[in-house]
């Protein structure tokens, strides 16, 4: 479904990370991990076609985003829904309005139809009812959840997650998950998160990508509950089992 | 997604007017419309005593889809008409699974804010009085902020002053001299028409030279400035308060008027009247040129003219205002700023109510000037 495939990613002259290669299946839940400042969110926005690259490719369903023209991008993400890390919502409109939008402007349906999809997405993601909140009247959890569903509006084939349980409290980030976990049941999407969020990654990731920042690339590929227990290297057992690197220490 | 038909309904009239509609292909978001307005056209058109879909050779069904199947459910029902689904795939089964039809007919916890025109009127009258309290408050704020750094100059953030001197004032230079140089252009080239016509040319000189000294100079100055640097007032601590740095300020014992509002108030302070005697420069230069290219005056002439009218309490005056507007402009902008709350739509009508209301302030200080001036 997705193929990436030696992808790069350099801004000016610091590389954040080389000649990456990995898939996503279709259907699956792909996390993607790693320290802060390891590059995941850069290397999700690649794969939704926000930043150029100098070299490598990335395939949606066959086509090269990489090197598609403006016609091709565009009916590329209509296939594709991004939930970003604090809810991308546009400010001046309620959530319905939100929501509505890649419907008004990707299909040709009535108004009336539209309203009620619009609020059949809304009570999936649990928010039903809050048609006629603005953004700023809605708490943290709430946000992400609005952004997912206007990200689920089309019913694209795959869903990306930046970061989904940043700031958000044990239950809410458990709920969250459930919900995800209910709309791949449900509607069979394919989802590719970026999270270190380990209680999240244990519980939903199918499998997982590692990247590390010295490393500039990947660094464990698999089955996270696997690769707590039975991998050897120290960065990602440290990381699964929530322990602090150990230092060398000077002058002994 | 335009509303193409990729399904089709093969149907097949049963027994004692049971109606079977085999449903293949897709279903989905795009011909959801068309979809409903067909089945509801069949049900019209047949009337069946029971209806029966298969689902069977559905080839494919999104949420939308799902949704169309379970409103065709619905409708049945209402018209009374029995209703079962066959042959559902376990696919479909789950889909179907996620919608809640009671949702869908749940009326909104907030509906939508519409009021009358008499409470328009009212709410409206309520928030201009309340402006006009917090302004006034504010500036209240400031002109104490202001007084106490004179006492304490030790206190306050020169690097900050400097940095917006610099931005307000110098890179305000060109827009300044140009827009100055054209105004006494113009000035100069539309008096010299009527008094051409009555042999008074030198008088085009003490004309440019008082309009600009007296009042041009400071007033197209201060609305430049007020534009210029205003407007980028507003929109920083606008941002800063969306981005919660205002309150990081006090929380960490910080007076943001102090610290955000004095050091560009005092910068504009000095910037405005410095930038006001270069606007009378540049004004009194483009009359020049007139004079001196269109009404055949020496430069000698022109200038020892001018000179004859301008007064140091004139030009003093000038600066006078340029000083009282420097603070309402800044001041009006730090304001807007710190009332931001929301988001970007906040920050862009913030800037945009800093350059109307600072321009509104200081034309009715202008007036204010002319009586002071002239009557006490």
């Amino acid at each position: 479904m997705i193929v990436v495939e030696n992808l790069t990613a350099r801004f000016g002259r610091n590389t954040i990370f080389q000649n990456v290669s990995f898939e996503v299946y279709e259907g699956e839940i792909f996390v993607i991990l790693g320290v802060s400042g390891c590059g995941k969110s850069t290397l999700m926005k690649h794969m939704i076609g926000l930043y150029e690259t100098p070299s490598g490719k990335v395939m949606i369903h066959g086509v090269d985003i990489t090197k598609a023209d403006e016609r091709q991008l565009k009916k590329i993400r209509l296939d594709i829904g991004v939930a970003f890390q604090s809810g991308g919502l546009l400010g001046s409109m309620t959530l319905a309005e939100n929501v509505a939008l890649p419907l008004q402007e990707y299909t040709d349906l009535s108004q009336e139809t539209i309203d009620l999809v619009v609020r059949m997405k809304l009570d999936i993601v649990d928010l039903a009812g809050y048609e006629n909140y603005l953004p700023e009247e809605l708490s943290g959890g709430m946000i992400k959840r609005a952004g997912l569903a206007r990200a689920m509006a089309l019913d694209p084939a795959v869903l990306f997650f930046d970061e989904p349980s940043a700031g958000l409290d044990p239950i809410t980030s458990a709920e969250l998950d459930s919900l995800i976990k209910s709309i791949r049941a449900g509607i069979g999407t394919t989802m590719v998160i970026v999270t270190h969020e380990l209680q999240s990654i244990f519980n939903i990731a199918d499998r997982i990508i590692m990247l590390d920042k010295e490393a500039k690339g990947i660094i464990a590929e698999g089955d996270p509950r696997w690769l707590k227990d039975h991998t050897t290297d120290p960065r990602v057992s440290d990381f699964f089992n929530r322990r602090v690197p150990k230092q060398e220490t000077k002058g002994t | 997604m335009n509303s193409q038909k990729a399904y089709t309904i093969h149907v097949q009239e049963e027994r004692a007017g049971e109606v079977l509609l085999s449903l293949s292909g897709r279903i989905d978001l795009g011909n959801l419309d068309l979809f409903t307005s067909e089945t509801d056209a069949l049900m019209n058109q047949m009337t069946p005593s029971k209806l029966l879909v298969d689902l069977s050779k559905v080839e494919y069904l999104d949420s939308a889809g799902a949704l169309g199947l379970l409103q065709l459910e619905d409708r049945a029902k209402a018209r009374s008409i029995p209703f079962q689904f066959d042959n559902v795939t376990e696919e479909a089964k789950r889909i179907m699974g996620l919608i809640n039809r009671e949702a869908l007919s749940m009326k909104p916890l907030v509906s939508e804010k519409k009021s009358n025109v008499i409470e328009q009127i009212g709410e409206g009258s309520l928030k201009i009085f309340n402006d006009f309290v917090s302004i006034i408050t504010f500036f209240g704020d400031l002109l104490i902020a202001l007084g106490r750094s004179f006492f304490h100059p030790w206190a306050v953030r020169w690097e900050d002053v400097l940095f917006y001197m610099k931005r307000a004032g110098v890179e305000g230079l060109p827009i300044v001299g140009l827009i100055s140089f054209l105004l006494g252009l113009i000035i100069a080239f539309m008096s010299s028409l009527q008094l051409k016509q009555v042999g008074a040319n030198i008088y085009v000189a003490s004309l440019v030279g008082v309009a600009m000294v007296s009042e041009l100079g400071p007033i197209m100055t201060a609305i430049i400035v007020a534009g210029r640097s205003g407007s980028a007032f507003a929109a920083e601590i606008g941002t800063m308060k969306v981005n919660e740095e205002v309150d990081a300020l006090v929380t960490m014992g910080f007076d943001p008027t102090h610290f955000l509002a004095v050091p560009k108030v005092l910068a504009a302070m000095v910037a405005v009247p410095i930038l006001t005697l270069y606007s009378d420069f540049f004004g009194i230069g483009g009359g020049l040129v007139v004079g001196v290219l269109g009404l055949d005056l020496t430069v000698y002439t022109y200038v020892r003219e001018t000179m004859s009218v301008i007064s140091v309490t004139s030009i003093f005056k000038g600066l006078l205002k340029s000083v009282v507007f420097a603070v309402l402009i800044a001041g009006i902008g730090c304001q807007r700023g710190f009332q931001v709350r929301g988001g970007a739509q906040a920050v862009g009508s913030a800037t945009t109510s800093a350059v109307v209301a600072g321009i509104f302030l200081i034309v009715v200080m202008d007036s204010a000037f002319a009586i002071i001036f002239n009557y006490v």
